[in-house]
């Protein structure tokens, strides 16, 4: 655990700095010494709990650097105190204390009692060391004739050993050549993953946001910011971004999060609730229906456009569509982190679903027509079969749903398309013709012996949102029953789901709601709106197009 | 107190050794000879000062090798570890500012490190002693405190030089100069008797002199110093300890800022 008491660091400045002795007596007699008082950290409490991972952010000068060398009890802060419990790692610099004149092995030795390892602990990791650093055959030469990528690929391996309860991280994650970097970065991930406090300083805001908890934001010395990565991120981008006209306030940039702008999905895993909350590119959870929006967590990691979240129970699945990928994330501790980013799986992938019999993941792209399956090896998700279906035409396919053993596919072009699943196929079974008015579906279900369907666009791609249920998709044309106005929409009807033993069903784009209803006898029973948040404000469309 | 002192054992111990094995290292490596210039370089200072002084100067002192040696022996490594531990903090910037351990592991690394010269010279010591034909008693075991107490006085030096050193980088060429007329204030190559009685009142102020004074005692005598010379080297030891150890203490958080 870490703690900080109003600590704040005053660094005096003699306009010239003093070096000797005559100096100082000349001019501490004339008076000339004048000091500049520099504040580098000012007022800065925060406590951060053991196994947290905490990024600081901040222009160059905001005082993070200083941050770490007070928490690592190199600097004496001026005012307040910090309190750390456990063994603190510093991995401040690679190869501090290194010696270019003494031989690789010696500097292992030297450089790991540096960092505090001791004998045995090195003696028993010498080799360990060597085989990571890949640098069998010049360990007895001088350092100095090393070239500066072999050094510290050499310094990577020994600070990278430590178990400590404290991980100071400062910028470096990884060295060396391209396929050294690639073990090196791993490393780093398996140190931060490795249940240790870790506080991570960086520039690259892509690292934060995929490593950290909780981020602190440090301007000037202060905190302007601490918390959710998401949250603290986006403000600090945009606030760089925006510095230059206007100062910007951060809690206005971060309305956003109270409320759901298009959520796409609602899903209960493991008794966590999961809210897709698609265009504000993020994906939120909490364990109850209940507290408002802005109380739930948000998922660690920036999702452009995400749509649906699955899991086995183990690995949690959410589409980057956007970007063209799926990102896979386990539960540590308690927070979701990313493990994996799955690639090459068709364009915009929009739905994934969890075949439960056969324990995989089917996904749909929705723009390149290719479903692909996913499966949990027990360690990593593999890519099982990506095919892309031609009876799928040019239609843009938001959903796949899994009915009585089959696939539907929603919108083929003009139609409902079945599909065989079992055996990976995806032979096509049949199809549904579809009216003008059901062209743009979102998806489909069965319940009772209704098919549910909602609807986007018409066949012009006018939005025009409709939700109907029919008992033979054959009799799409005359026999629908139009329940719009029952679950008393206002917007478009997205995705279905089915939590406990109600259907939840969200609404999206021009109004935002989760609702959820049950099905008894077929009749349509206990409406419930768990969040209405409406018609979309400023804050919410700013963060929809924010990158 | 000894509860500390194992503590601190267990966690520094290993750098301790670590970087006291590098300055070692670092020293004679890439030189021929290596090690022995540890042996060779007290040897070599004392022939050429004993064919000076004992043929130009004729001084005329019993044992004169001996007596030449063992004053170069100690002083040599009062002024080695000293000048060594007054750059070490500004030598270690790079590892203080990185790393928290404590600071005075620093110049007590250059202290033991210097101090692995010293036994090796204390070895050519022996030999000559050996070689003149002079006996070891009994009594050489006092010699030990006498360099424990020595040991110490150096210790107290270097904290307070490496301090000052950090916020004054002229301390190193004022040292200097101090140091050479430091040499000519302490007995080394000449004899106490050729002291003007006023010059001996002014000795009495020089730890050297004290500690360089206790074992040539023992050494050339072959006696048991009297009380007042033990308690004189426990003196001087203790009140540069104290010294050096309070100033030390006082400024090392402001050494960071400072380098």
């Amino acid at each position: 655990m870490i703690e900080l008491n109003n600590v704040s660091m005053k660094f005096r400045m003699a306009n010239d700095r003093i070096m000797s002795l005559k100096e100082f007596v000349v001019k501490k007699i004339s008076g000339k010494i004048k000091y500049k008082e520099f504040v580098a950290l000012n007022d800065v409490s925060f406590t951060i709990q053991e196994g947290e991972v905490v990024g600081i952010i901040g222009g160059n000068g905001a005082g993070k650097s200083t941050l770490l060398k007070v928490i690592s009890g190199i600097l004496t802060p001026t005012d307040g105190n910090a309190k750390v419990s456990g063994s603190i790692a510093p991995l401040l610099e690679l190869g501090a204390g290194f010696d270019i004149d003494l031989t690789a092995r010696e500097n292992i030795f030297l450089n790991g009692a540096v960092l505090g390892y001791s004998k045995k602990y090195l003696i028993d990791k010498y080799d360990e060391i060597v085989e990571f650093s890949e640098l069998q055959e010049f360990m007895d030469i001088p350092i100095r004739n090393f070239s500066s990528g072999m050094t510290a690929r050499l310094a990577f391996s020994i600070a990278t050993l430590v178990k400590p309860d404290v991980l100071i991280v400062d910028e470096i994650l990884s060295v060396g050549d391209a396929k050294f970097q690639q073990k090196s970065s791993k490393r780093m991930r398996e140190l931060i993953n490795g249940g240790a406090t870790v506080l991570l300083v960086s520039h690259s805001i892509e690292q934060i946001r995929e490593i950290c908890t909780r981020v602190v934001w440090l301007e000037r010395g202060k905190i302007r910011m601490i918390g959710n990565t998401e949250e603290v991120i986006n403000s600090y981008l945009s606030y760089s971004n925006v510095n230059t006209q206007e100062e910007s306030n951060p809690t206005d940039l971060l309305k956003y999060t109270e409320k759901l702008y298009t959520p796409t999905y609602i899903n209960k895993i493991d008794n966590q609730y999961f809210i897709v909350d698609c265009w504000h590119h993020r994906v939120i959870y909490n364990n109850n229906l209940l507290d408002p929006i802005k109380k739930w967590k948000t998922v660690n990691g920036y999702f452009s456009i995400p749509h649906t979240i699955a899991s086995d129970g183990q690995a949690y699945l959410i589409e980057d569509t956007k970007n063209d990928k799926v990102k896979v994330l386990q539960k540590m501790g308690n927070a979701f982190n990313e493990t994996q980013l799955i690639g090459d799986i068709g364009g915009q992938p929009h739905k994934i679903i969890y075949d439960n019999i056969y324990k995989r993941f089917y996904g749909i792209s929705a723009s390149s027509q290719e479903v692909f399956v996913l499966k949990n090896d027990g360690k990593d998700i593999i890519k099982e079969k990506v095919v892309r279906l031609n009876y799928l035409g040019t239609a843009y396919v938001r959903a796949l749903s899994l009915i009585d053993g089959d696939i539907y596919f929603v919108s083929g072009p003009g139609k409902i398309t079945v599909a065989k699943s079992s055996d990976l196929s995806f032979d096509l079974i049949r199809e549904y013709k579809v009216p003008d008015e059901f062209q743009g579906m979102n998806d489909i279900v069965k319940i009772g012996s209704y098919f549910y369907l909602s609807v986007y666009q018409n066949a012009n791609g006018d939005i025009k949102p409709r939700l109907v249920r029919v008992k033979d998709l054959d009799h799409l044309h005359n026999d629908y029953e139009d329940i719009y106005d029952t679950l008393e929409l206002k917007g478009v009807p997205y995705y279905f789901s089915f939590i406990d033993d109600r259907v939840f069903i969200t609404e999206i784009d021009s109004y935002s709601t989760v609702k959820s209803f049950k099905v008894v006898d077929d009749q349509i029973v206990d409406l419930q709106v768990h969040y209405d948040c409406g018609v979309p404000d400023e804050f919410s469309k700013k963060r929809r197009k924010m990158k | 107190m000894l509860k500390q002192t194992v503590a601190f054992q267990s966690k520094y111990g290993f750098l301790l050794s670590q970087l006291v094995k590098r300055d070692f290292k670092t020293k004679y490596r890439r030189s021929v000879l290596g090690i022995l210039w540890s042996l060779l370089n007290p040897l070599l200072i004392m022939v050429v000062q004993y064919l000076v002084f004992s043929t130009l100067f004729r001084f005329d002192i019993p044992n004169y090798a001996v007596y030449l040696l063992s004053g170069i022996v100690m002083f040599n490594y009062m002024s080695e570890a000293t000048t060594q531990s007054m750059t070490c903090i500004i030598q270690n910037a790079s590892l203080i500012n990185k790393v928290n351990v404590p600071k005075y592991i620093y110049p007590f690394s250059r202290v033991l490190s210097t101090g692995v010269n010293f036994l090796l010279s204390l070895v050519a010591l022996y030999v000559v002693i050996i070689v003149t034909g002079m006996g070891i008693t009994f009594s050489h075991i006092a010699l030990l405190y006498g360099i424990a107490c020595m040991f110490v006085f150096i210790i107290g030096i270097s904290l307070l030089l490496s301090s000052l050193m950090v916020f004054f980088r002229d301390t190193q060429f004022l040292y200097s100069i101090v140091l050479t007329i430091w040499t000519y204030l302490t007995p080394i190559f000449y004899p106490e008797s050729i002291l003007p009685s006023y010059m001996i009142k002014v000795m009495e102020f020089n730890p050297m002199y004290h500690f360089i004074r206790f074992i040539r005692f023992i050494i050339l005598h072959q006696g048991i110093p009297v009380p007042k010379a033990w308690l004189y080297c426990a003196l001087f030891a203790i009140l540069s300890l104290v010294i050096g150890a309070y100033v030390f203490k006082r400024n090392q958080s402001k050494f960071i800022l400072n380098l």
